[in-house]
């Protein structure tokens, strides 16, 4: 079973890309529509539209924030070759309880594309506040804020051109020191004769430079998005591909290739063909346990692994044209988050429960339909409630040390 | 684990529990507020005895709060004040004809709250007779009185930092602390709003003032708990240097509680899951009148006083503690209830 | 190992994502964002696209799969065993000593939350309203299932059989789970009259359940309240009955002599069917024949039961009433499999039969309860030594199972917005990826109050996760600085020893001071102690505040070396300077000389070097008239004393 919050986005046109904050409690939604939208969730997964602003003049693809702790930031990117970093800026609120104004604006455009721009990342966090953008015409663009607490200044750092149209960019979130500055560009370039097409990038300490350390040769049908999962202390990285398939890499940094001059990875692949068409989306959770996956099928497919690393898919969503079983459910309480009760117009929120629908394969009945039989004896035959081990060392008097008293 | 401890789990976090005292009788009853869900609870609990002759704790009512529940305070027998994360105070009643449910009498909305609006957490208060005194994360001071609904005074930028911690040393003073560990002493007949004496929870170590209590009978003698789990102990008579400072428990100080009748007996819990029992061993109650010698004052130089713990430490925050008699109760983010009996005293 | 596809489909009613295709985008760790989406070109514009799509609604969905353990009556189990959990973990492994007793201990202690979380369920049932109910009542469902699973493998696997006997611990563990007709029994038997038979329809039923379950006290307390009691077919019945031999390690038997002595019971049972003492009675004569291991007798009764182990357990008792642990698996397989036992339930039993752990662990993952289950039960097994699991290639993947478990679970109570702590304890075991999980789940709770801030510190800070501690108080920082609280922003960045976000905090200070010329935070700003040494401008600012104060309270000398000292330091920011030269301007022109001679000459090269910003144009001239003019008197006054 699951609960489903919906809200309509109320964007004029399709929703190209959703991005959640670090809590997952604030969402901004973008669309060709050419706005960006952000909402906010109450305690009780409601969520309030609290931002809605032109960001581009063309399509937007891409919406993606910050860390937070370089404040509420955006970056967006749009066909009409910019991309653009936005701030929140909050004001005084005009009485006790009564929220200050909140708008987003524009600390930075960037139009050094010449084309669409695809995607607009920022970088995990300890590398500063540094920002990668790709674009149409093969151009991987790195800017710098060098001062965190300024977002009007970006410096374009490096300006790679990887030859092939890049649709897509991920960072490698490893915060380990021993893995360099690491990012993976895709290209949705449909001719199969011109190879790889996923290339990794590496940053050198030594010569400033990002250089192209591995093209995915095995790969060459066109990419569409492009994911490094969360590293979470493991030792290799793992990367989700959207082409005609889902795949999922593994990339082994083999010790000393720079001598041996061979590859830097030691690469596994598993591929995935579920969708039976071209996958066009890939999306870890916070962990990197499950990967959802969007095909062309208009399914979504959540893959999942287990503890001796093997994928398989735990569950598929899809689009269902009926809604009988939403309720409306009117706010009742005024949610703290606003505490005068600022109307919200524009926020719709309905609560659904959504059943599985079917099981893909019939499967054995996982629960026994028996109902309960009452037992003879009484629920607890301890005494009480559980208080702490018995056999653990009665308390021993606890250490108590004086301090040396101040004198001035 | 004795057999004088027992425990309910109430599916919520407890952030604060306290007896509802009776006059000439033991207190049967008492308070819980929660914190950390959507909506938490006020809850008013009583004992009954099961099949099996043992006592439990039983709903009687339950308050829906929005929240988190961060102070209750009896102002008298069934009047209380409840303050919360989203900067508002509460004046409620327990009644119980025709049913048991709370009246509120008085609520202070949003009585913390920063520049842009946005609520501040009212993270203590404090009260004499029918005055009440809130502190928050805002820095701010409100002067509050039972039965109306303007604050009597509000210091607006009592503090650069949050305020953790408050307490009414007499009528007209009270004792605010912050998270630098900042002491700040209110003297409420001044005009203006400015301390009347800083001074520091510790010297060298810069850890927040979380708790503070005075003794029951002499006022002058105040404990403060540190975020470090320190213990310092001071003599406002005589200067703002500590009597005495003793590295106590292993992390932040949540409570602590002077027993009220018999106050050579203190208790503290703790962030870290322990609950500690400080008495004088020696009870020479005569000495406790005598002037300047207050046993607290001597805790670390001589070592007569004994501290026990009263329970196998809490895998989870110990939040909140009160007690009545020889009956202790408190309250635990493992989601449960305990009460300690026969705490010799 | 094969898993079972079981993946499920999910609907969103939603027509226009089953129109144009779904998205989903994760949000945290376990709930995902879906919308719908249909590729575009980047390359074309994806008006006409749209266009086929009209009139339409953009939606977002947000899902998160629905988390039993969150509801009330639930959270009593989860925070309650989760002590149990923990006091496990502090057992020291050790060779010396036998840890079993003590797990046996712990095994109680779970099975005893579990039915007081099950009686609570109830309790809570009676009270409630229709919907809710069913819910409930699903809940007991999954619970008792649990607790039946659970107290098989205490008997099987944690408690120490002795002999190797599994029979009375079966037969005790089939009469707790299915008590039914034995409490049809103790009706009958509490009404006691005669002839019972004809005043209870369930007279037959309640024997033959007790008699299944090797109740014979029961069986002959209720055939003596038969009308025919006295007849020759019930004396006989009672007399085999009652001379039974039952196999006890503690009798005095061995296990050899003690067979001699059943068959030999039993060989008389038999002869006495043979010669029809008991044909006048035939329901009498059917559980005689049970009694004397009838398999086709014990068939017919399968009516009676509601489980194979059931029968199982009635199989055993008449039949290989010494059966060893070790042949259980042969019987149970042979009764199962005639059963045609296929539930989910009998399977986990079966596999806990045939010892086949393993098996047991990855049904149990499927019991619907979130994974409270597989992760106690397997961590318990775990700590038992009894848990071994090979993986292809021989590989012993037995730590990774157990911690797989653990971890899944924990993350799940981390994304409850009250459970986060219990869900920590459990990362915090897990000695492979359980830091890096807590590391990242830590960042992402949502922030409350400064009280819930702190607490999460404290786990980080408890589990050295400095990084961790460091990015909170930056984030908390930050937010103050959006609500202008820069002094409680400086308190964060301190906190966390973050000497570059101190030093930008420090500079909004001084820019306001330079701007507005006042001070704020004051009461921070004078007491920052040894603090102030985490940055170089806090430093200054500090300092800068000391000159203040110390001015403030008529101590111009102090105040004048306090300056001077600023002034060399090195540590002035470019924007301050005018300010910092200004602030000269009043002790040079003091009554009194306060600034010597080798000082207003510091003050002068100073201004030679920095006086230049355009702020401080028009002040330039009269500080330096008041600098030569102090020149002068602290000269002149210098000289006077170098005299004497």
């Amino acid at each position: 079973m699951f609960e489903a919050h919906s809200i309509n986005a109320e964007h004029k046109d399709l929703i190209h890309d959703i991005a959640y904050d670090f809590y997952g409690q604030r969402m901004a939604t973008c669309s060709s529509d050419q706005f960006v939208k952000v909402w906010d969730e109450d305690e009780h997964g409601n969520w309030h539209l609290t931002a809605s602003w032109k960001v581009h003049s063309g399509s937007v693809w891409k919406v993606t924030w910050a860390h937070p702790e370089f404040g509420q930031v955006l970056a967006t990117c749009s066909f009409d070759r910019t991309a653009a970093v936005w701030e929140e800026i909050v004001g005084e609120g005009s009485g006790p309880g009564e929220r200050g104004m909140r708008h987003w604006v524009r600390r930075t455009n960037l139009v050094d594309s010449r084309t669409s721009v695809t995607d607009v990342k920022f970088a995990p966090k300890t590398l500063g506040l540094l920002l990668a953008t790709c674009s149409a015409d093969g151009v991987i663009r790195i800017y710098e804020a060098p001062d965190v607490m300024n977002l009007s200044q970006w410096t374009l750092q490096h300006d790679i051109s990887c030859k092939l149209p890049c649709s897509c960019l991920t960072w490698n979130p490893s915060l380990s020191r021993l893995h360099p500055p690491m990012l993976a560009v895709g290209s949705d370039d449909s001719n199969t004769s011109n190879g790889g097409k996923v290339f990794i990038y590496e940053y050198s300490e030594n010569s400033r430079r990002w250089t192209k350390t591995e093209t995915l040769s095995n790969v060459v049908d066109p990419v569409h998005d492009i994911a490094f999962a969360p590293n979470l202390g493991r030792s290799f990285h793992t990367l989700a591909i959207a082409t005609k398939d889902v795949r999922i890499i593994t990339l082994k940094p083999v010790q000393d290739s720079a001598q041996s001059g061979l590859s830097r990875f030691e690469i596994t692949t598993a591929k995935f063909e579920d969708h039976y068409c071209t996958v066009w989306r890939v999306c870890w959770n916070i962990m990197g346990t499950i990967l959802a996956s969007s095909g062309d099928d208009g399914c979504v497919r959540l893959w999942k692994d287990n503890y001796i690393n093997n994928w398989k898919c735990v569950a598929v969503l899809k689009g269902d044209g009926t809604s009988a079983q939403s309720t409306e459910t009117p706010l009742t309480t005024t949610p703290p988050n606003h505490p005068t009760g600022v109307q919200q117009p524009l926020s719709t929120t309905r609560n659904v429960t959504i059943a599985t629908v079917t099981a893909e394969k019939p499967t054995a009945p996982i629960m026994s339909t028996s109902k309960w039989q009452a037992p003879v004896t009484k629920g607890r035959f301890s005494k009480s409630v559980w208080l702490g081990n018995p056999a653990e060392p009665s308390p021993l008097p606890p250490p108590i040390l004086d301090r040396p008293k101040s004198k001035k | 684990m004795g057999e004088n401890i027992q425990g309910s789990f109430v599916s919520e976090k407890i952030s604060k529990i306290r007896w509802k005292h009776e006059d000439f009788t033991e207190a049967k009853t008492f308070l819980t507020g929660s914190w950390d869900n959507p909506v938490n609870k006020i809850t008013y609990w009583t004992f009954e005895t099961n099949e099996d002759n043992e006592t439990y704790p039983a709903v009687i009512s339950s308050h829906a709060f929005l929240g988190d529940v961060t102070e209750l305070k009896f102002i008298s027998k069934d009047f209380f004040v409840a303050s919360s994360s989203l900067g508002s105070v509460r004046l409620l009643q327990i009644q119980e004809n025709p049913y048991a449910q709370f009246k509120e009498h008085m609520s202070w909305d949003f009585i913390h709250n920063f520049k842009t609006g946005d609520y501040a957490s009212c993270t203590a208060l404090s009260t004499f007779e029918q005055d009440i005194v809130s502190v928050g994360e805002d820095g701010r001071i409100n002067l509050l009185t039972a039965r109306q609904k303007k604050p009597v005074r509000t210091i607006e930028n009592a503090d650069s930092c949050s305020l953790y911690c408050v307490d009414f040393l007499r009528h007209s003073e009270i004792l605010t602390g912050n998270l630098r560990g900042h002491m700040k002493v209110w003297d409420l007949r001044n005009d203006q709003d400015i301390p009347a004496t800083t001074f520091m929870l510790s010297e060298q170590l810069k850890t927040e003032a979380v708790s503070i209590a005075h003794h029951p009978t002499q006022r002058h003698i105040v404990v403060a708990g540190g975020g470090d789990g320190s213990l310092t102990v001071w003599d406002l008579r005589h200067n703002t240097y500590p009597i005495s400072q003793l590295n106590a428990h292993a992390r932040s100080v949540s409570e602590i509680l002077f027993h009220p009748d018999r106050p050579e007996n203190l208790f503290t819990c703790s962030v870290s899951g322990e609950l500690w029992h400080w008495n004088n061993a020696q009870k020479t109650k005569m000495k406790l009148d005598s002037i300047d010698s207050h046993w607290l004052n001597t805790i670390g130089a001589n070592g007569k006083v004994s501290v026990v713990s009263l329970c196998t430490a809490m895998h989870k925050p110990i939040n909140s503690i009160d007690i009545d008699r020889s009956t202790l109760l408190f309250g635990c983010d493992n989601e449960a209830i305990y009460v300690v009996k026969d705490i010799i005293v | 190992m094969d898993e079972t596809d079981n993946a499920q489909i999910i609907g969103i009613p939603d027509d226009l994502c089953r129109k144009a295709g779904i998205a989903a985008t994760w949000i945290g760790s376990n709930k995902i964002g879906v919308h719908a989406y249909k590729h575009v070109s980047v390359r074309k514009h994806c008006e006409d696209l749209c266009k086929d799509l009209a009139p339409f609604e953009a939606k977002v969905h947000s899902l998160r799969p629905e988390v039993i353990l969150f509801s009330a009556p639930l959270r009593k189990l989860v925070n309650e065993s989760n002590g149990v959990f923990l006091s496990i973990q502090k057992m020291k492994p050790s060779a010396s000593s036998d840890t079993r007793p003590e797990l046996l201990k712990h095994s109680k202690q779970y099975r005893s939350i579990l039915r007081a979380c099950i009686e609570n369920i109830q309790d809570v049932l009676e009270k409630s309203t229709p919907d809710y109910r069913s819910t409930l009542e699903q809940y007991l469902t999954i619970f008792y299932n649990v607790e039946c699973v659970w107290h098989l493998t205490e008997i099987l696997y944690i408690d120490a059989i002795p002999g190797e006997v599994v029979l009375p611990q079966l037969l005790e563990w089939v009469r707790f789970h299915f008590p039914k007709r034995e409490l049809m029994a103790a009706k009958v038997l509490t009404k006691k009259n005669i002839a019972s038979e004809l005043g209870n329809i369930n007279y037959w039923e309640a024997i033959i359940g007790c008699a299944l379950h090797g109740k014979l006290e029961v069986v002959r307390a209720l055939l003596s309240l038969h009308s025919k009691a006295d007849h020759p077919a019930f004396l006989a019945a009672e007399n085999a009955l009652r001379t039974m031999p039952i196999y006890n390690v503690y009798g005095g038997y061995s296990i050899n002599e003690f067979m001699i002595r059943w068959k030999h019971w039993q060989l008389d049972l038999l002869s006495r069917l043979e010669s029809k003492t008991f044909i006048s009675e035939p329901n009498l004569e059917d559980i005689m024949k049970l009694v004397a291991g009838d398999d086709t007798a014990l068939w017919d009764f399968s009516e009676y039961t509601d489980a194979w182990y059931e029968l199982l357990a009635a199989k055993l008792f008449y039949s290989v009433p010494c059966c060893k642990q070790s042949e259980l698996s042969r019987h149970a397989n042979n009764i199962a499999a005639k059963w045609q036992a296929s539930k989910h339930q009998d399977n986990v039993i079966l596999s806990l039969m045939d010892s086949e752990l393993h098996h047991v662990i990855k049904e149990i993952q499927y019991m619907n309860d979130n994974g409270w289950f597989a992760a106690h039960l397997t961590d318990l097994l775990y700590h038992c030594g009894k848990l071994k699991v090979i993986h292809k290639h021989q590989i012993n993947v037995t730590d990774q199972l157990h911690e797989a478990l653990l971890l899944d679970y924990g993350t799940t109570l981390m994304s409850h917005h009250s459970l986060w702590q219990v869900g920590a304890s459990y990362l915090e075991h897990c000695s492979e990826q359980g830091l890096a999980r807590l590391e990242t789940l830590l960042q992402t709770l949502s922030s409350g109050s400064e009280a819930k801030i702190n607490k999460i510190i404290d786990i980080a800070r408890e589990n050295n996760l400095h990084n961790v501690v460091n990015s909170i108080c930056k984030i908390q920082g930050m937010k103050c600085i959006r609500q202008d609280r820069l002094g409680n922003a400086l308190t964060w960045a301190l906190k966390a020893q973050d000497g570059a976000f101190a030093t930008y905090i420090a500079d909004q200070f001084l820019k306001h001071y330079a701007e507005k010329g006042e001070v704020m935070c004051l009461d921070l700003l004078e007491n920052l102690g040894n603090c102030m040494l985490v940055s170089d401008r806090l430093t200054f600012l500090g300092k800068y505040c000391e000159f203040h104060q110390t001015y403030g309270i008529g101590e111009f000398k102090g105040a004048a070396s306090l300056l001077v000292s600023l002034l060399v330091s090195n540590l002035t920011p470019d924007y301050f300077w005018s300010t910092l030269l200004w602030d000269a301007v009043p002790l040079l022109e003091a009554e009194d000389v306060i600034l010597s001679s080798e000082d207003t000459f510091e003050l002068m090269r100073s201004v030679e070097e920095h006086g230049d910003d355009p702020k401080f144009q028009d002040k330039i001239e009269i500080f330096r008239l008041a600098a030569a003019r102090n020149l002068a008197r602290a000269l002149n006054l210098e000289g006077c004393q170098g005299k004497h």
